[in-house]
This record gives C-alpha cells, structure tokens and sequence, in this order.
C-alpha cells in the first residue's frame, strides 16, 4: 500500500516533513533526516547574511521548548557546497529562506533553486528578531514579497506562518495572489519562560520561540481554520508529537505534517518510529491513502452558533466516598456538587448548569452528563 | 627550478606536472607522489602569473571604495571579503577618495592586472567615463544607487523607507521640526529623506518643518552642528545625523550647553555604531545591513564571473532593508521599543 501524497505537485513518500530548524543546520543533519525516514527535509533557514548565535539559545519549561535561533549560521556558500553531498535518496529537499526585501527573496530563491531545491519555504512570521509584526502590519507588501520568489524560480514555493498571519484572512488572500502554492503554520509562538520573582529578571534574555506539545491545541485550530479560509494547500507544525497527533492534523484537513521539537527531544530516530507507526496505524484500521483521511474530523466541526444548546445536568454513576478528592465539588462554580449526608458525592440537579466541568476533571471517570 | 626541470627530474610531461597542481585528482597516485616528493625536494612553487594567464583567472576582484574611515565602509568590506574568502578568491583593495579621475584609472589599472571582477563602491564616474568602460568586458557591481557608472549590476539600501520609519517614529512622539546634519564626503541622502518624510506627512496628515545641511562626518562635525543651531537661535526638534560619530559629537555639545536629549533637542543617527548604545542616553539608530551589503553585492559578481551564461532570471538589482532601533534619544521610553520590534 501506498502513502504517497502530493505537496504543491511534489510526490512525497508519506506526509512526514521535517520542518526548518537546526536539525536540518548541515549536510550531516539533513542526511540523518532522510535516512531516518522523512519524505521531505526543510533545511534551516538560509539568508544572505549568516547569523552568530547566541549561547544559551535554547530554554525548556516543563515539557515545553523556547529557541532563540533566527536563522542559519552558514554562508550561502557553505550551504551551496553542504547541499551537493547529500544522497537524497527518495526525499524532497526544501530550502527556507529569508530575506527583507523583495529583490533580497527573489535572489536567495533563484541562488537555492541553481543549488537543487525542489521546493521553497519562505520564513515570515519566526517570533525572534523584530521581522514579526512588520511583515503583519504592511501586509500590502506581502504579495510583492512572495511573488518576487514565484516569479523567479520554477519550482514550487511555500510560506511558513505565524499564528497571527495564519489567523489574518486578508493576509491569507494577499498570499494565494501571490502564487505560492501551500502554507505551513504555526511558527513557534512569542514567549518567555518565566520571571525569577526573587531577582526580578527574566528568566530569557530576548522572546523566544514556543514550541513543543503544548502548542498542539492552538495549532490544531489553526489546521481547521486555515481550511475555511483558503483553499491552499496546508502543512502543519507546532506540537506533532507521534503518529497518532500526526493524524490528527491529516483528520483536520494538513495535506502533510512537519516535525521540529520531537527531533529535539527524542532525536531523529524518532521520524522512522513516527512514519513505521502511521503506515501501520493507517493499514489497521483500513485507511487505503492518505487521502482517504485527509479532512475527515473536519465535518464533526461547527460553527459555534449552530451548536444547539442541549439540556443536560451531570449525575454520578457510582457511589463515590473520596472526601480527600472533591475535585468535582471544587470545579463547579454553582455549588451543585456537594458531599451529602451520608458522605457521597451528590448533584444538585436545580443548580447544575450542565457546564460539565466536573465530568471532564474528575480522574475516576465516576460523571457524565445526561439529559435532563 | 621551473615547472620544466620538475618534469624532467619526474620523468614526466610538463602538463602532468599542470595538472598535479591544478586537478591533482586526475592524476595516479604514484605519480602524483612523486612530482610533489620533487617540489618539495627543491622547494618550488608554481609562478602565480604564469599559472593564472594560463586558467584565465587570477582569482582575484577588485573593490574600489571611497574610504575606511566609516563603519558602513568597514563593515562592506568585510562583507565582499568574506564572501571572496569563501569562494578562494583575494581582494584588491582600491581608495578612491571620492574622486572620479582616480576611481577611472584604478579601474583601468584593475584590467591590466586581469582582475575577475570588479566592485565600485558610491562611483563617481561620469557618464562620458563609462561610455570608455564599454568594452571593458570585466564584470562589474555598483554598491549604491546610481544608473550611470555602467555597472550592469547594483546593490543598495533602501533609504527612503529607512527615512519613512525614522521619521514616522520621530512624528508619532510629537516632534514637528527635523534638521538633518548630512556627511559633507558622503551620499546626499536628503532626497530621500524628503521623499520618506512626505510620505509620513501625507499619511499623518502632519506637516514636518525639514531643513538640512552638511558638515564633516565626525564627532567634531557633530558638535559643530549642535553649537551653530544654538548661536543661530533655530534648534529644531529633532537633529538627525548621517553618521554615529556626528550623533556622538552633538551628545557631547549639548552636555557643555547644557542641553537635555531628548527634552530639549532630539536626537537620531541616520547610521547605527555600537557606541551608540553605550552612550546615555542611548541614541536612537537606523542599522545598516552594509556586511550583507557587501556580501550580496560580492554574490552578484561571482554569479557572473562563474557562469557568464548564468542568468539568474531575476533584476540584478538587489536592494536591502535597514532596521530602525528605538532607543532613549527621541524621547522612547518604552524599554520594550528597546527590543527593536
């Protein structure tokens, strides 16, 4: 059986991408990302103007990741010899890209077409530097900018969006004006790590980049909403953990899905067990394609207002006698969980509002909600 | 010694012996062995003149450039340098003073020494001067805004929108009067910043009262400026300066008379140093990318002089962006403006 699929014309083996980052900084990085399985390798971001980076550049909370990396280190022409010694097998080489003006992107488009991209990702929206909210607020340049690149190169070209560009219906419009075939979202989120109270300092010297599992629900919604709002192709990233949350993104309407923070974490390793266990999960459960699946949570999906409001109240389905647990009773608002005189957990079925707060929280699955 | 004698002694062809040094890879190991065991036996080296008319390419460019004494030329500099390190190539390195005649003949000395390419910084040349460089026939980059040098390649910052941020910041903090202090060696850049500040008056729906005048491009120049407008009774709200040196120099002539920057006078740089964040208060700057200034400009050639057939399918002008950085001088006092975004 087959997973291929078709990305801006380019066949792709399965829909796993690796997504531009410093696991794709070299020939070496680039080379593991191929073996280890990915259908296509974005590679770090290359510039006219390779960037020092700063040390310590990479921050962690809990399980989340914060990076202040703009963009590769590496000479244009250090890249151009890098790119020529990877065997790339049956994988698709796409070169991220960025640059500040429309001649600047037309020139590095053209420079990483002569060195064999096979596609073109355009970094917009990255939430380190100042390049974020410029490219937002001038969004009448957006189409100049990206059609520079389409017009001066033949071969496919996509942007890489910020939550915030892939929320901007009109910024989505300006783009497909341009020519580009797909966009990619989310970029990792504009965060800080936190405050040392005690010192009154920053725990990051600069905004990083939030990325990692944590971002998974925000983009997820964007997945599904980029759908409504144009009809280019979309390939995810932020929070794409394993083969199951890969899915998710395809059930959401991705055509392909990139991987970044999982490399970080686990290593590359990680994208051979992420493409063996979709292929495997995807022929249990009779999926013939990828295709066949694409899109189809989508129509479980509402608006909010066609959402008819249902009368419900929560009941406890067993006697529960953990007065040391009271999760419920704490996460209701209108006092309707209560510990009644026998020491059991009870509803107030006058005062539940059926928000269903209690049936979500509680950790013994003891409460559902039923119709009045 | 000569690469004759090395061949003999190898018991080789004189363009085996070539080809050692040119395409070692095309050569048997063993023989490869044993004309370098000769080389290094009578410590000879091939004649760089004779090898490169030869190859035809001396793997050398040349970059004509007014001056060294700003960091805009400094930092292209290193920018065309680094990227002719990474390509094996060496810089001929030309200081034309501003001064077309000398610019006109170190260009023609550059094509008797059979440079590969050739990059002019701010040219002088006057249009019957290219009009003699038509058959020149060496590839040539104009690093700044002109059509007339006869460069079939350009590569320059955008000053007017440069012009259009600074200015719309200045506006946005109620200042109404702009004088700018330009580098009497250097660009003219008033047009552009007329053109940028008519564009923020027209949006605004403010007018902008701008004057303008030139000075020397140092710290000197700078407290000159400053003491001038004082004397002459019509300090303005904002000085902005074409260089950091002069902005440095209008800090120290305010601080004698008793001027407070921002709230008597405002102050920009219309170039970023890295003094000006050291400095209290610290100056608000437009940066320059001029590294990747000279690093794109030194591309642009060797696109050209590797493939004269190349065609890049794109305007072989390329224009870069600088970057405004909001500090303390205009009256900022955001420290989140200080992040630059």
């Amino acid at each position: 059986m087959s997973h291929t699929i078709d990305l801006m014309g380019l066949q792709l083996k399965n829909p796993i991408m690796t997504a531009s980052g410093p696991w794709a900084g070299d020939a070496v990085g680039i080379q593991r990302c191929i073996d280890a399985g990915a259908a296509a390798v974005i590679t770090e971001t290359i510039s006219l103007e390779a960037k020092q980076r700063i040390s310590p550049r990479l921050f962690c909370d809990d399980d989340g990741l914060f990076n202040t990396m703009l963009y590769s280190n590496m000479h244009l022409e250090e890249w151009e010899e890098e790119l020529s010694t990877i065997d790339r097998k049956d994988a698709k080489l796409i070169c991220s890209i960025w640059g500040s003006t429309a001649s600047e992107i037309a020139y590095l488009s053209k420079k990483v077409e002569h060195m064999g991209a096979d596609a073109i990702e355009i970094s917009i929206s990255a939430p380190i530097g100042s390049r974020n909210l410029r490219m937002l607020r001038h969004s009448c340049d957006i189409q100049e900018f990206m059609g520079a690149a389409v017009k001066a190169v033949d071969i496919p070209v996509m942007v890489k969006l910020s939550y915030e560009a892939a929320s901007s219906p009109n910024f989505l419009r300006e783009l497909e004006l341009s020519g580009i075939r797909a966009v990619s979202a989310i970029d990792a989120l504009k965060g800080l790590a936190g405050v040392d109270i005690e010192n009154q300092r920053s725990l990051m010297p600069t905004y990083g980049g939030y990325t990692g599992q944590h971002i998974r629900p925000v983009s997820l919604a964007t997945t599904a909403a980029l759908h409504q709002y144009t009809p280019l192709q979309v390939v995810s990233s932020g929070g794409v953990l394993d083969h199951e949350t890969a899915i998710e993104f395809l059930m959401l309407g991705a055509t392909a899905v990139q991987l970044a923070s999982a490399i970080l974490c686990s290593g590359y390793g990680i994208i051979t067990e992420i493409v063996r266990n979709l292929e495997h999960w995807l022929t249990e459960h009779g999926y013939s394609s990828v295709d066949t699946l694409r899109g189809t949570a989508l129509r479980s999906l509402r608006a909010f207002e066609d959402i008819v409001p249902r009368s419900l109240c929560a009941s406890v389905n067993e006697k529960c006698r953990r007065t040391e647990c009271l999760i419920c009773a704490q996460s209701c608002l209108q006092d309707a969980v209560y510990l009644d005189e026998a020491g059991t957990i009870a509803i107030d079925p006058d005062r539940c509002d059926g928000c269903g707060l209690c049936v979500e929280r509680c950790p013994h699955g003891l409460l559902t909600l039923e119709w009045r | 010694m000569n690469i004759r004698k090395i061949a003999e002694l190898a018991g080789v062809s004189v363009a085996t012996v070539s080809r050692v040094f040119n395409h070692p890879e095309r050569v048997l190991p063993e023989t490869r062995d044993r004309v370098l065991a000769i080389t290094e036996e009578y410590d000879f080296t091939p004649n760089w003149f004779a090898r490169n008319l030869t190859l035809g390419s001396t793997k050398t460019i040349a970059l004509l450039i007014p001056g060294i004494d700003s960091d805009l030329y400094r930092n292209i500099i290193s920018g065309v340098e680094t990227v002719a390190g990474n390509k094996g190539f060496v810089v001929i390195f030309c200081q034309t003073r501003g001064d077309a005649e000398a610019e006109f003949n170190f260009l023609k000395i550059m094509k008797s020494r059979k440079v590969d390419g050739i990059i002019q910084v701010r040219s002088l040349l006057t249009p019957s001067m290219a009009a003699e460089l038509q058959t020149f026939n060496i590839p040539r980059v104009h690093i700044g805004k002109n059509r007339e040098c006869g460069c079939e390649m350009m590569c320059y910052l955008d000053y007017e929108e440069a012009a259009y941020r600074l200015i719309h910041h200045l506006s946005g903090l109620g200042h109404q009067s702009i004088v700018l202090l330009y580098d009497n060696q250097g660009d003219d850049i008033t047009p552009e910043i007329e053109a940028g500040l008519h564009r923020v008056s027209r949006e605004l729906k403010r007018s902008i009262r701008f004057t303008a005048f030139a000075g020397e491009n140092s710290a000197q120049g700078g407290y000159l400026a400053v003491q001038r407008m004082v004397q002459n009774g019509d300090l303005p709200d904002v000085l902005v300066t074409a260089g950091a040196l002069q902005a440095i120099g209008a800090l120290k002539a305010a601080r004698d008379m008793n001027l407070s920057i921002p709230g008597d006078l405002a102050l920009a740089s219309f170039n970023d140093s890295p003094v000006c964040s050291v400095v209290s208060p610290a100056i608000t700057c437009l940066e320059m990318p001029a590294a990747k200034l000279g690093m794109a400009s030194a591309r642009l050639l060797f696109d050209r002089i590797e493939d004269d057939d190349q065609d890049m399918g794109v305007s072989q002008e390329m224009i870069l962006q600088p970057k405004l950085k909001i500090r303390e001088s205009c009256g900022n006092t955001t420290d989140i403006f200080e992040l630059f975004d």
